[in-house]
């Protein structure tokens, strides 16, 4: 069970790198650059690990792109979320 | 389920583009050099760290081949490519360095698991 930590655009070379490497019982938080995620509703990644994909509320606030997100329904959490899956998972690896 | 105490360094920059690839097998030679088990899987750019034909770079820069070729005298020998990366890249198993594994894809996510504590650079 690992948190894929992933920090680039979803289109990015890294984000496909992760994409490669995720098992069926691992987790993807979407913070910094990632969170870009949120103007692509139609990303593989959100449908392929439905329910165990999120992306940071914080990240989002700073980019002004709350509001799509909303919008878009995504799995937005907040940074005590955030520890409590790393908690939960019990490795991290994060994609930069 | 994963492996004890086995170290993974996933490199995915090449040579002379920035530190990351140089400090990435840094981290691998001196957790070994602890006593540590270390395997390497290089990802993306990363995989044209082990061309085997690479000449030093621009002046004063290190070249990276001869710390490739030290990895094994701290038995580091697990060098490990996936074959979806390799083919993105357009190389072939023999442009590399002797002694790499090519991966099949539904292998990544396995090796992954296999590791308690994994590096990226």
């Amino acid at each position: 069970m690992i948190l894929h930590i992933l920090t680039k655009a979803p289109y990015s070379s890294v984000a496909q790198q992760m994409q490669q490497a995720i098992g069926e019982a691992d987790a993807v938080l979407l913070v910094e650059e990632g969170v870009t995620a949120a103007l692509s509703p139609s990303w593989t990644a959100w449908k392929a690990y439905h329910s165990r994909i999120y992306i940071l509320a914080e990240d989002l606030l700073a980019r002004g792109l709350n509001g799509i997100a909303e919008a878009n329904e995504l799995p937005v959490i907040g940074m005590d979320e955030f520890v409590t899956l790393t908690e939960k998972y019990a490795q991290t690896v994060t994609w930069y | 389920m994963a492996q004890s105490d086995t170290l993974l360094v996933v490199i995915r920059h090449a040579p002379h583009s920035t530190n990351l690839l140089r400090e990435g097998l840094d981290a691998a030679l001196v957790a070994a050099a602890f006593g540590q088990s270390v395997h390497l899987l290089f990802m993306g750019q990363g995989i044209l760290a082990l061309l085997e034909e690479q000449g030093s770079g621009a002046p004063g820069q290190k070249a990276t081949l001869p710390t490739i070729e030290m990895l094994e005298m701290y038995d580091i020998d697990q060098l490990m490519v996936p074959t979806k990366d390799l083919h993105a890249m357009h190389l072939s198993h023999h442009q590399l360095i002797e002694g790499v594994t090519l991966l099949a894809p539904e292998d990544v996510p396995t090796l992954l698991q296999q590791h308690t504590q994994i590096l990226t650079f």
